[in-house]
């Protein structure tokens, strides 16, 4: 395995298998990471990284190679997953996207964590996977550490999966939860979250919907079988919610929601009036998704949308998954 | 087809017995009897009778069975299972002709059950809630094309449920 990137999400991959060690011998897999990337340089061992020292020590470790890049190295690199990590940009995808199409067209599996490359290059990606007879998955771009993927792919096989609704962004979720429990403003709620560190200095990803957006077309694609691009969803912020439309919305038992829909003839995030007993209405940072399906019904998942340790859970049920499917479980 | 009938009766043995006669000659086969004493003028209570009925065509005929026996009939009508919806505008409603917004949105065959709004100051933007009921879902979703049509001449914010 090489990890590719090793910031927040990264070292709680690198974290958990540590942790994990036990479970995942139990289970039969012994993960060798043979190279971790980083911006400046990589730590690399073909025998296999001590991850825990690597985390101790950082750049001082024995096998960091100052300057060794991902883009250079993974198409020689011999492993068989290659977990991309590196931060989103869906403005050209990069250098998540060079780094997936290097790992596919060097016979890797991949596993990524990256909204970017998914939202921008959906079809050429599962293309080349297809023909290359690899397998990408990326659980972790939608939901944080909803399984969702898992789920529609896995135990809902046989339903035919016809609409998707959910809050795909933690940070607004907590600023519509804020607005409705302390009756502020969304600039004052806003505030808050930025000085919990749950909204970035530049919020406008999350509270106009963009972020959103991105995971609800990697939802559209992954679940439905869409063909859509980012340009395809209609979207409109939560900016011009005022405390006053989530008191009037609250009499008649509603709370304002930013809510995301896909189904075949359409895809949006908006603000919506959800019922206060609906399994939508889900509070903080929390994030939700519910599948409408023709067997199953709804089945709603809520957890975590973010975190980086909540995050590694998603990445690593996409590693042990690759694992069984090579073992031939 | 469920009916809903409201009548007089009074406040005397054998009352009701008389009125529900007609119902059941016409086949209609009762649901629920409701006696509104709380309502009560006089000697007489507001009794509301609600039924089933095949042929919806023998509600004039029952009507008029009462009216005969000196029972006041004040409503007899089928009943309608209604569907709601809420929609909020934000932006400046009075300002961009709000009877213009609301005359639009009856237009569309709702009934405007409620509006309430939230105004600040003049020059500040207000919020006005609309509770919205129509007879289909479809209707209701009808309207809302139409209020998200004004809001976006208007540039108001439209929410709904």
């Amino acid at each position: 395995m090489a990890l590719v990137g090793f910031g927040n999400v990264g070292k709680a991959v690198a974290r958990v298998i540590v942790e994990k060690r036990d479970l995942l011998q139990k289970i039969g897999f012994e993960p060798v990471v043979v190279a971790v990337f980083e911006k400046n340089g990589s730590w690399i061992d073909e025998n296999g990284l001590n991850l825990q020292e690597i985390l101790q020590k950082g750049e001082s470790s024995p096998a960091w190679v100052e300057g060794a890049s991902a883009k250079e190295h993974i198409p020689e690199m011999d492993c068989d997953i290659v977990v991309e990590m590196t931060v989103t940009n869906i403005k050209d995808g990069e250098p998540g996207l060079t780094h997936i199409r290097e790992a596919l067209k060097s016979d890797k599996d991949v596993v990524t964590s990256n909204k970017g490359p998914l939202v921008l290059a959906f079809p050429e990606l599962m293309d080349m996977a297809e023909k290359k007879g690899r397998i990408l998955l990326y659980e972790a771009t939608v939901g944080g550490a909803i399984p969702v993927f898992h789920v529609a792919r896995e135990a809902l096989l046989i339903n035919r999966i016809t609409a998707i609704t959910g809050i795909l962004n933690g940070t607004s979720n907590y600023i519509l939860t804020k607005m409705t429990e302390e009756k502020v403003s969304f600039n004052a709620a806003l505030r808050e979250a930025q000085e919990k560190g749950y909204a970035e200095a530049d919020p406008t990803y999350d509270v106009e919907g963009i972020d959103a957006a991105s995971k609800l077309v990697i939802l559209a694609n992954g679940i439905l079988g869409l063909r859509k691009k980012l340009s395809d969803v209609q979207i409109e912020g939560i900016t011009r919610i005022t405390p006053e439309m989530v008191e009037l919305a609250m009499e008649d038992g509603y709370l304002v929601k930013h809510i995301g829909y896909v189904d075949r003839d359409r895809v949006e995030v908006m603000p919506r009036l959800i019922p206060r007993s609906s399994p939508l209405a889900v509070g903080g940072t929390l994030n939700v998704i519910s599948l409408r399906t023709d067997v199953a019904e709804e089945i709603t998942l809520i957890g975590r949308g973010a975190g980086p340790r909540e995050t590694s859970s998603a990445i690593l049920g996409d590693i042990l998954h690759i694992h069984r499917v090579r073992e031939g479980y | 087809m469920r009916m809903i009938l409201e009548i007089e009766l009074l406040d005397e043995p054998g009352q009701l017995v008389k009125a529900l006669e007609p119902i059941s000659s016409y086949g209609g086969n009762i649901r629920e009897i409701t006696h509104l004493r709380d309502r009560k003028r006089g000697n007489s209570i507001p009794v509301i009778i609600t039924f089933d009925l095949e042929d919806k065509d023998k509600l004039e005929s029952i009507t008029q069975a009462l009216k005969r026996q000196d029972i006041p009939v004040i409503r007899a009508e089928p009943v309608r299972s209604m569907f709601g919806k809420t929609v909020i505008l934000v932006g400046h409603v009075f300002a961009t002709n709000i009877k213009d917004t609301i005359d639009r949105i009856l237009e569309t065959q709702v009934i405007v059950k409620e509006v309430t709004a939230r105004i600040k100051r003049p020059e500040e933007v207000s919020t006005v809630k609309f509770r919205i009921e129509a007879e289909t879902e479809e209707k209701l979703e009808e309207t809302v094309k139409t209020i998200r049509k004004v809001g976006e001449e208007k540039n108001l914010f439209v929410v709904w449920s």
